[in-house]
């Protein structure tokens, strides 16, 4: 059966050139996803020192409620943004599955609060999805590069502070990946606006007296974007960790996968290859014999 | 008796030393912090900073926004974005400044406003670097804000 063995030959051939591509994918998403932990820890000076300074400077704001529009909705739109980061590319596994899924029900719980939700879209597959489905997508965001910058999260937390200031939705949620280890990553919510203070009780007692520039009520209009843009910068590069860490499985099993398919035609192939000499040999054999008879 | 120094951005730390002078000169006046410096926190604009260090040759940063933290014997600078002057391309500076300006012919938007702001601190800073530039010692009454002297 030669007309067999051929087809075999060739697709083994075919599993070995996928598994080539696999296999190399997995060693770049490999090497990137290093990169994209080394961006995280890059960042964590300054969201430690800015979370330092805003607690000392909400420390020296007057004690009880302060009333920044930031902090207190301007208005009760009853209306929630759900900000959703997904990846432009697939290839990754169930990363963009697993945190559609989570904003589908996120989603689903709001409204069962009896609040209206919109969803600010971050990443091609996120938007191709939503734009498909039933739920109202009022801001998308394609093409944030690998690993982001920070430059993409101030775009971001503007956009979401505008719809907020203008009194469309009163809370801003976060919905992201979190990344944990190469094998664990999660989709977590956060949530971004209205702010809150940290440490709220301390309030009023201050360590050190300030001198503002300019006074501390107005910098918090500054200080809370500012915190805002960290936030969402560090889940940007958490989620871009986490969807390499997800390719670099997926494609791993990929190549495992392709390596088992090998394997098992290698065996079929020299079976049949096997089967064809010796019918040939029996061929020979029998017609050697009718010669001599 | 110097004080510690910090410049950081979301990415990276820009600067980690000791200095015994930072100026800041920005469209809203300048600043100059020496140690002993009253606890002052402030907002920054799109400004140069001119740092001295007793026996090094001085550095100029571009800082574009943010904040920056003054206490007596220490002093950080949480910004987007900042550059060593030395680190800045001026070719690329002076495109970008030559886009925003025609930018702004067209139309007169606020991002290409900020743009063209940040390119023209990014040459000022440059021009200061070619020139070895000296910073002068504030003294009170220079505008800005006054300094503290802490006794010693």
């Amino acid at each position: 059966m030669p007309g067999n063995t051929k087809e075999i030959r060739r697709r083994i051939k075919s599993f070995q050139s996928t598994q080539k591509i696999t296999k190399a994918m997995e060693m770049v998403a490999a090497a990137k996803v290093r990169r994209a932990q080394e961006r995280v820890q890059a960042s964590r000076p300054y969201s430690d020192k800015l979370r330092e300074v805003f607690a000392e400077v909400s420390a020296n704001l007057p004690a009880g409620e302060v009333r920044h529009p930031l902090l207190v909705p301007p208005v009760a739109a009853r209306h929630t943004l759900l900000l959703v980061i997904t990846s432009d590319k697939g290839l990754c596994g169930g990363y963009n599955a697993n945190i559609i899924r989570a904003a589908v029900n996120r989603s689903q719980e709001i409204k069962a609060e009896g609040r209206d939700v919109s969803l600010f879209v971050v990443g091609n597959k996120g938007i191709a999805f939503f734009r498909r489905s039933a739920f109202a997508v009022v801001q998308t965001l394609s093409g944030v590069p690998t690993p982001p910058g920070f430059p993409q999260a101030e775009v971001i937390v503007d956009e979401a502070t505008d719809l907020y200031l203008r009194g469309e939705v009163d809370r801003v949620e976060l919905l992201y990946t979190r990344f944990q280890s190469l094998a664990r990553y999660e989709p977590t919510a956060m949530d971004l606006l209205p702010a809150t203070l940290p440490d709220g009780e301390l309030r009023g007692q201050a360590r050190t007296p300030y001198l503002f520039e300019p006074p501390a009520e107005e910098l918090m209009g500054e200080l809370i974007p500012a915190y805002l843009k960290t936030a969402v910068y560090q889940a940007l590069l958490d989620a871009s960790a986490s969807q390499l860490a997800a390719q670099m499985m997926a494609m791993g099993a990929a190549s495992k996968n392709a390596g088992e398919m090998i394997a098992q035609l290698t065996l079929v192939y020299n079976k049949a290859r096997q089967a064809s000499i010796t019918q040939e040999i029996l061929e020979v054999v029998g017609g050697a014999e009718a010669l001599q008879g | 008796m110097p004080f510690t120094l910090e410049i950081i951005t979301p990415d990276r730390v820009v600067m980690r030393g000791e200095a015994d002078f930072v100026q800041i000169r920005g469209k809203d006046g300048e600043l100059g912090i020496l140690p002993g410096h009253t606890p002052l926190f402030t907002a920054l604009s799109d400004d140069l900073m001119i740092v001295r260090q007793q026996g090094q040759q001085e550095e100029v940063v571009t800082v574009m926004g943010g904040f920056m933290d003054v206490r007596p014997d220490r002093v950080t600078v949480l910004t987007p974005a900042a550059e060593l002057a030395a680190e800045i391309d001026e070719v690329r500076a002076r495109q970008a400044a030559e886009r925003a300006k025609v930018q702004i012919d067209r139309a007169r938007t606020a991002e290409a406003e900020g743009a063209l702001e940040r390119a023209l601190v990014r040459l000022r800073a440059l021009e200061l670097l070619g020139r070895g530039y000296r910073p002068t010692r504030p003294h009170p009454g220079q505008g800005g804000i006054p300094i503290e002297m802490r006794e010693k």
